[in-house]
């Protein structure tokens, strides 16, 4: 009876204790994830419900607060077929993020591979390919651009840091064909636009290189493979779910960036106070770059992530 | 016995054909590098040129510009643009505020994510899953999207509901502040884990601290030390590169940022929105106060001195901190 009794104490103590020592590490893990929920609702999920609410109305700033009234797909309705620019920039901004994103990536992991080799003077190279990083270009960028000196100078529409000017008119004159020359032209004097958007890039492909192990390398130098199989055959596989990162990174720099034209039309009409219209906008964007990203990630995902 | 069915080779034939392997694979490997090194070059160039720009073109008097001899080194050292890039963009007061907001909110956003991301990362809740999703959500969801909602709240602010509840017995008008303008704006997301890029930072931490191996936190735990002691004192320190990628990466994304300071300081304009107004502010200058500094030349020399002005206090951080900042990105995991 006696026995019994502090067997069942014992094993209640026990059972409680353990009970509760877990219970006690996962609320401490709440608590740990409580500011961070708060501030999400209150900061992010709240704010971005709203704007899909608003997409749909039309807002007005009152004394306090807003005044919403409801009126269905007007807003896009205007974004979509009455607004001239909306979807041309838009289609604008797709094309040229198309272009420049795969040069980017390829770029990106060529200059991370190549970061990634043993040389003097690593640490200082490295240290400059992540310098736009630091300086973030928008914008900086942006102020030199709209230099009126060097506008004034390139003649073109778009300003370019670097002028190709001299260089088109010397290809021109030896006959090359017009369309070749301007590609040609028009990517050396994006050389420096690409460069200076690919420093994140960088640091996430050699983050993944840095990742490999040695044993892998120490296997290609037994079997005798070549530098051009070990990286098809090795680094590609261990970096390709970086590229999916990589990209969407650079899609959502893209986004962000000052000079976007849809982005920074929505400051426009925010001033000019058309809320709804601006909300709507912003709103039709992000989706339309979900999807995309949605696709992409459907596409890659059997191809690119092995494990 | 095996019986010997190849010509032996002689030895002359080994060496030689060795020789020109080896001779091969030097004169590739030479190939390699000279070109690794010239592309280097190249790119140095590349990424340095604004800064060479922006400094040339800064210290050269305006006549310069127009003498087409003078492409780097000006005729003589002029530090009157930086002077007008100073006056006009109240450098010193405007730094140090943004400076104040900029560091503020850095420290409170990199605390509140390290939080959240030791949670998220070492502990198995039921609404992990759940968070982490948010967090990729609000990494993917660019602030303009949700830019006016959050201005309309900044400008209300109802103290997370507490306002509107106190509202009902005021007569139903909700007890509201405006916070635009003032340190909260920022301060108040940062603290709770929603500042700039907060949601990149949350997986980020939570991924360093994945990394970090169950056993210490088991020893702290036999040990006597409570969960929030082995955060601090052990699980911190030993992610020490961790911290210092994510703080300065955040420090330079706030000092950098133009859109959330339009938006939510636009009376008290910050040093980015009065680095892209200078032109406007050159003109309004030289209209009202008849220095001629309109006539194009002049104004690109002083905004190229305040491109250069803005650009130095996180280059100068970056240049103390970049050994370190490259190995914590290095071992922090940011890839996932």
């Amino acid at each position: 009876m006696k026995t019994e009794s502090a067997a069942k104490i014992t094993n209640k103590l026990f059972k409680r204790k353990s009970f509760s020592l877990e219970r006690k590490i996962k609320l401490v893990g709440t608590v740990f994830l409580l500011p961070w929920i708060f501030g999400m609702i209150n900061f992010f999920i709240i704010p971005i419900a709203r704007a899909f609410w608003w997409s749909f109305c039309d807002v007005r700033i009152v004394v306090n607060g807003v005044e919403t009234t409801f009126k269905g797909w007007e807003n896009f309705d205007y974004i979509l077929f009455k607004d001239p620019n909306y979807i041309r920039n838009i289609v604008s901004n797709l094309q040229d993020l198309a272009l420049s994103i795969i040069i980017i990536i390829v770029f990106s992991m060529f200059v991370a591979v190549l970061l990634n080799q043993k040389f003097r003077g690593r640490s200082l190279v490295r240290s400059l390919f992540f310098l736009p990083v630091i300086v973030s270009s928008g914008i900086i960028i942006k102020v030199l651009k709209e230099d009126a000196f060097l506008s004034v100078v390139s003649k073109s529409k778009e300003t370019h840091i670097f002028q190709t000017d001299a260089v088109q008119s010397v290809l021109y004159s030896l006959g090359i064909q017009g369309g070749i020359v301007d590609s040609f032209t028009g990517f050396a004097s994006q050389i420096f636009d690409l460069t200076w958007q690919s420093g994140l890039q960088i640091i996430l492909f050699l983050a993944a290189l840095q990742a490999i192990p040695d044993s892998y390398m120490e296997v290609c130098d037994i079997e005798g493979a070549s530098k051009w199989e070990r990286f098809w055959t090795v680094t590609f596989p261990v970096v390709a779910p970086t590229t999916f990162i990589v990209f969407v990174y650079t899609v959502i720099a893209s986004f962000t960036d000052v000079r976007n034209v849809v982005m920074s039309n929505i400051l426009g009409l925010f001033n000019n106070m058309h809320l709804g219209t601006a909300v709507a906008s912003a709103v039709f964007y992000f989706l339309l770059i979900v999807l995309l990203l949605g696709i992409i990630y459907q596409l890659t995902k059997k191809k690119v992530f092995i494990d | 016995m095996i019986k010997q069915n190849y010509k032996t080779p002689s030895f002359w034939s080994v060496i030689r054909a060795g020789d020109t392997i080896r001779l091969k694979r030097k004169f590739s490997h030479a190939v390699f590098i000279i070109f690794r090194t010239v592309f280097f070059i190249g790119m140095a160039y590349v990424l340095l040129y604004p800064m060479l720009v922006m400094l040339s073109r800064a210290i050269r008097p305006a006549s310069d510009m127009l003498n087409s001899s003078i492409v780097w080194i000006p005729s003589h050292i002029s530090t009157l643009a930086f002077k007008t890039a100073w006056e006009y963009m109240d450098f010193g007061k405007t730094a140090l505020s943004t400076g104040y907001l900029v560091i503020g909110s850095t420290l409170f956003s990199v605390i509140s994510c390290s939080f959240a991301g030791y949670s998220l990362g070492r502990y198995r809740l039921k609404i992990t899953a759940p968070c982490v999703v948010v967090a990729v959500l609000s990494l993917i969801a660019p602030l303009q999207t949700y830019i006016i909602p959050r201005f309309v709240q900044m400008k209300n602010f109802d103290f997370f509901g507490i306002g509107t509840l106190l509202g009902v017995f005021n007569g139903g008008t909700p007890i509201t502040y405006n916070i635009l303008n003032t340190p909260w704006a920022y301060f108040l997301p940062a603290i709770t884990g929603a500042g700039l890029q907060s949601g990149l930072f949350v997986l980020v931490f939570s991924q360093v601290f994945r990394k970090l191996p169950k056993e210490l936190e088991d020893a702290a735990r036999i040990d006597g030390c409570g969960e929030f002691h082995t955060f601090i004192r052990i699980m911190v320190p030993n992610a020490g590169s961790g911290f210092l990628a994510v703080s300065l990466l955040s420090l330079v994304w706030y000092w950098n940022d133009y859109f959330y300071a339009e938006m939510m300081y636009r009376s008290v304009q910050l040093l980015s929105s009065k680095l892209v107004s200078l032109r406007a502010t050159v003109h309004q200058n030289s209209i009202s106060k008849l220095i001629g500094h309109n006539d194009g030349l002049t104004e690109s020399v002083i905004i190229f001195a305040g491109a250069l002005l803005f650009v130095i206090p996180p280059l100068l951080i970056y240049l103390f901190l970049q050994k370190y900042f490259i190995q914590g990105i290095e071992r922090s995991g940011i890839v996932g």
